[in-house]
């Protein structure tokens, strides 16, 4: 194993059982996160990026959720049967995650400053006052100018962005190796999310952290990430570094991605490149590829049967039917990829 | 995954043909959606089916039965039960078995009269202050907290002091002074949904206020309505209990399950079959409407719906 | 078809009384004029105020204090025989798809709404109206019964635009329209929505805290900081040379999805957090975070003033 890999997922398969029957959420996702690294992870809504993220802590409800097959490494240890209490010790110390509504994380009845030395009590051996003092220390590097009063305040005495900046202080206050983070600027706005990036980027860098980055928005992905993968309807469908996926795209559903967003020059003359149709319904996922549906580009193959891996470079691959030998060639994907990366 | 063969016709050009805005999933009105759900807690179901079963025999046990409910005969006092009498007989040689589904028939509509009127009133009492809103919403919350403050049961009490004993002065007495929670509940409601996007796309279209309050706030606002009147019935019949306990219930020889009680109760040490019935008949109904409300709400708040 | 400006908006303002001796002072002053058949995009962050001022020009909230001119007529909301003039020709259309239609009633209903208490259509002509109207928005007919809980995101927004449009309306507010669904459907919402700009003319007040598709859709951009107008000008030349330092520091921290761009690029970063609009400072609303900041900008609320033809800008400093 790559001592340089913190987290190793293989094939994951995770499901919700409900009324109407099987919702697969998740199927058959492999990926790693190296040490230090900032893996951008984007999805549309039923992707199942946020259950990917949350089977790695094991914070999905289950039931209804059902982990069905996979594998999870952490640190060199297989972690997916790991008990309770085991799984409490890591995400205690070892994986933390932040979410998109700060309120899930902290607890309006107590002060935020004691939220966090309780963290920091519960991680590791030291005294109360330490803790209140690394407290004060990380509340200060989170960018509060005033860490000793915003230590005796509570929760809604805080703006959107402070709770925010809160919540990334009792993530990394216990020094996690991987911090998750599930679209934490999703609802905030543009100049906050500015701040915001900019602050788990300055974490990750003085901590060494590594960072999975949930989201949306391309723009995020490209200010943050080091590498990203690209989900869609419960599996991956293309992973690269940051740049193979912006200026030399591979697949179909990624072109469309790059291509839906107004570009540079673009005007209300030229209507957008927009996907047709809406993302699956995740109760009968399709036996072959998902985007199949939407896809400019779909053979009867693509129906069938989900496409092999196609890899391009160590960490750059995909999984699409229309680069192989069979397949007709696409007259206009260098014309594609060179429209995205002019125009963005 | 199995392995398909690639062959080279595979490689062709298709696209789906299926429909891009279809919907696979066969429509469920809201009411459909929540009964099924209704249906699938077995409990609840239980709950129901019993309340039936009581429904049912209330009405047919004092048609065809061969007694009467005020019938006396001295030959059978204070008799144990028996196959001649079920549930035994009391002091003036009454029939217990029909005398307690007869009750039942007047408990059973003390409850659910005064839940209707109950709910009528609470919804416009409750409507009307939510949606006027202002100084006339703060005015009518205002009479219905001073209400509150005292209880329920003592201003059944005190009305029914002054009304003479019977079947409807009890259902104006439970229902005089229950309405405000039901009206409380409404004004919540519609609170909530006045300020919702379909309502000020109403407005836009200029809908007049009974437009709004027939197509948006009464659908909307309609299920913690009819939870909360599941849970009215059961406080009626308790309440109409309570009233024989302490004599101002329903007049000798009608029956009902308060007085049935009461006058059980008398006699607990000697003949205990006379409170065992009713009490239990009591109860029973009493634990299926609340069990059936819990389940209602559960139906109606679908937290995983996808 | 009508020419000159739809919509003249001046000196608007909408407070709302919100405890003892508190104002919240949601509008505090805005001017705007839109041409007909134009787009005018509002941009702002959150408890800036746009969508209250959408709200207000529609007639939700009643304004305080200012002019609303629709069609060169002055209108009074609270004036019967005004809103009777207006009538159905001013829409909105909603940011979340699954709060603006109403959960208990079937499609066609929702989209009938408005000829049904305006009792215009019965029968099988009403049918065949709804049939029209759901496929002008990408629908079809099988969809008349159905529930808005059925529906994804995208189409239950493209229900709530069929409905807006039922009316015959000639100024549409479309307030964050896209913001609630995910990103490959929002290309598809946009098209339809200039798609019928252009088949109907409609005059479009687009309001929304996405630079990029508002930079994409308008003719006119209005940049709006705490209920006041920080900037006004053209698209092109707002985006191109902005010049009030708000703007500036809001176009910055746009992400642009081009990792080259975006990792090597300056944003400047702003302190603090969005004050409260309750109760503001006197002097300039984005004094307290102004990069630039100089002592008259707390004293003295600066007016919007042309600084070049068709550019206008609120500052002091400039």
């Amino acid at each position: 194993m790559d001592r340089d890999i913190i987290l190793e997922v293989k094939n994951l398969n995770f499901s919700f059982t409900t009324y109407a029957g099987e919702v697969k959420a998740v199927r058959g996702v492999d990926f790693f996160l190296r040490r230090g690294e900032v893996l951008g992870i984007i999805g549309e809504s039923g992707s199942g990026k946020s259950v990917t993220a949350k089977s790695i802590t094991r914070i999905n409800p289950m039931p209804p959720g059902k982990f069905k097959e996979g594998k999870i490494f952490f640190d060199g240890q297989d972690i997916t049967n790991y008990t309770k209490k085991q799984m409490e010790k890591i995400r205690a110390k070892k994986i933390r995650m932040i979410f998109q509504d700060p309120m899930t994380s902290l607890n309006p009845t107590m002060k935020i400053g004691e939220q966090i030395a309780e963290g920091i009590l519960k991680a590791g051996n030291i005294s109360k006052n330490e803790a209140k003092e690394r407290v004060i220390e990380i509340l200060n590097n989170v960018g509060f100018s005033n860490p000793k009063l915003r230590y005796k305040e509570y929760p809604h005495e805080y703006s959107g962005g402070m709770k925010q900046r809160a919540m990334i202080a009792l993530a990394m206050s216990v020094n996690p190796e991987i911090l998750i983070a599930d679209e934490p600027t999703t609802a905030l706005d543009v100049t906050t999310q500015a701040q915001i990036l900019k602050l788990i980027k300055n974490m990750q860098r003085a901590y060494n952290t590594s960072v999975i980055m949930i989201t949306h928005d391309l723009g995020v992905v490209a200010n943050i990430a080091d590498r990203v993968i690209i989900m869609y309807a419960g599996k991956i469908l293309e992973t690269g570094m940051v740049k193979d996926i912006f200026f030399e795209p591979c697949h179909p559903y990624t072109w469309g991605l790059l291509q839906s967003i107004p570009l540079k020059n673009s005007n209300k003359e030229e209507p957008l490149k927009a996907i047709k149709g809406s993302p699956p319904d995740l109760f009968s996922p399709p036996l072959g590829c998902p985007f199949a549906p939407r896809c400019r580009y779909t053979m009867k193959v693509c129906i069938k049967c989900f496409p092999y891996k196609r890899k391009i470079t160590k960490d750059h691959y995909f999984y699409c039917w229309l680069y192989h030998e069979k397949a007709p060639k696409i007259e206009d994907i260098k014309e594609i990829r060179s429209f995205i990366t002019n125009n963005v | 995954m199995d392995k398909i063969k690639l062959t080279e016709d595979l490689f062709v050009y298709e696209s789906i043909k299926e429909e891009a805005e279809k919907i696979s999933r066969p429509s469920l009105t809201y009411w459909q959606d929540a009964f099924r759900r209704f249906k699938a807690n077995k409990v609840v179901m239980g709950a129901f089916i019993l309340l039936l079963i009581m429904v049912v025999l209330a009405i047919f046990v004092p048609i065809f039965s061969r007694y009467n409910y005020y019938q006396q005969d001295f030959n059978c006092i204070n008799k144990w039960p028996s196959w001649e009498h079920f549930f035994g007989t009391d002091d003036l040689g009454r029939d217990l078995f029909v005398r307690c589904w007869e009750g039942a028939r007047v408990s059973l509509f003390i409850g659910i009269m005064a839940a209707f009127i109950n709910g009528g009133l609470g919804i416009i009492y409750g409507g009307l202050s939510g949606f006027l809103g202002g100084t006339i919403d703060m005015i009518m919350m205002r009479v219905v907290e001073i209400i509150i403050s005292i209880p329920q049961l003592l201003w059944i009490i005190l009305l029914m002091l002054i009304m003479k004993p019977g079947i409807w002065p009890i259902i104006i007495a439970i229902s005089a002074t229950g309405w405000v929670q039901t009206a409380r509940i409404f004004r919540g409601q519609v609170l909530q949904i006045r300020e919702t996007e379909f309502v000020m796309a109403s407005k836009i279209f200029r809908a007049s206020n009974l437009w709004i309050i027939y197509k948006h706030l009464l659908p909307n606002a309609i299920s913690p309505i009819l939870i909360n009147l599941t849970f009215v019935i059961p406080g009626a019949i308790f309440a109409e209990a309570f009233l024989s306990y302490i004599g101002l219930g329903l007049p000798l020889p009608m029956a009902s399950w308060g007085n049935l009680a009461a006058g059980g109760a008398s006699v607990i040490f000697i003949y205990p079959y006379q409170l065992f019935f009713p009490a239990l008949l009591i109860s029973i109904t009493m634990l299926s409407f609340n069990i059936i409300g819990d389940g209602l709400r559960d139906a109606f708040d679908p937290k995983f719906r996808i | 078809m009508f020419k000159g400006n739809m919509l003249e908006v001046e000196d608007l303002k909408k407070y709302f009384n919100v405890g003892y001796k508190k104002t919240l002072k949601a509008v505090d002053g805005v001017s705007f004029k839109v041409k007909s058949g134009e787009t005018l995009g509002i941009v702002g962050e959150s408890g800036c105020g746009k969508s209250t001022l959408g709200r207000t020009i529609v007639g939700i909230y009643e304004l305080t204090s200012g002019k609303i001119i629709f069609k060169d007529e002055n209108i009074n909301y609270s004036n019967k025989k005004d809103k009777a003039k207006i009538g159905n020709k001013i829409q909105m259309i909603f940011q979340d798809p699954y709060a603006s239609l109403n959960p208990r009633m079937i499609v066609g209903d929702i989209i009938a709404e408005g000829w049904d208490i305006n009792k215009k259509y019965r029968g099988n002509e009403r049918k065949k109206k709804i049939v029209e109207m759901l496929e002008l928005v990408g629908l079809n007919e099988e969809h008349i019964n159905r529930f808005p809980h059925e529906f994804s995101g995208g189409q239950r927004q493209r229900i709530g635009i069929g409905r807006a449009l039922s009316m015959n309306p000639e100024l549409i507010i479309c307030d964050e329209p896209i913001s609630s669904l995910d990103v490959s459907i929002q290309a598809q919402i946009m098209n339809l929505l200039l798609k019928l700009q252009k088949q109907f003319g409609f005059t479009y007040i687009f309001i929304s805290h996405d630079l990029r598709i508002v930079k994409y859709i308008s003719d006119n951009v209005i940049v709006i900081y705490l209920g006041n107008v920080m900037e006004y000008a053209e698209n092109q030349v707002i985006y191109d040379y902005p010049l009030h330092p708000y703007t500036k520091v809001l176009f910055s921290a746009i992400p642009i999805p081009n990792p080259d761009i975006e990792k090597s690029k300056k944003t400047i970063l702003l302190e603090g957090d969005i004050p409260s609009p309750i109760n503001p400072k006197p002097g300039c609303k984005f004094a307290s975070r102004c990069p630039l900041v100089q002592d008259i900008c707390t004293k003295i609320e600066p007016e919007l003033k042309e600084r070049k033809p068709g550019h206008f800008v609120a500052c002091h400093i400039l």
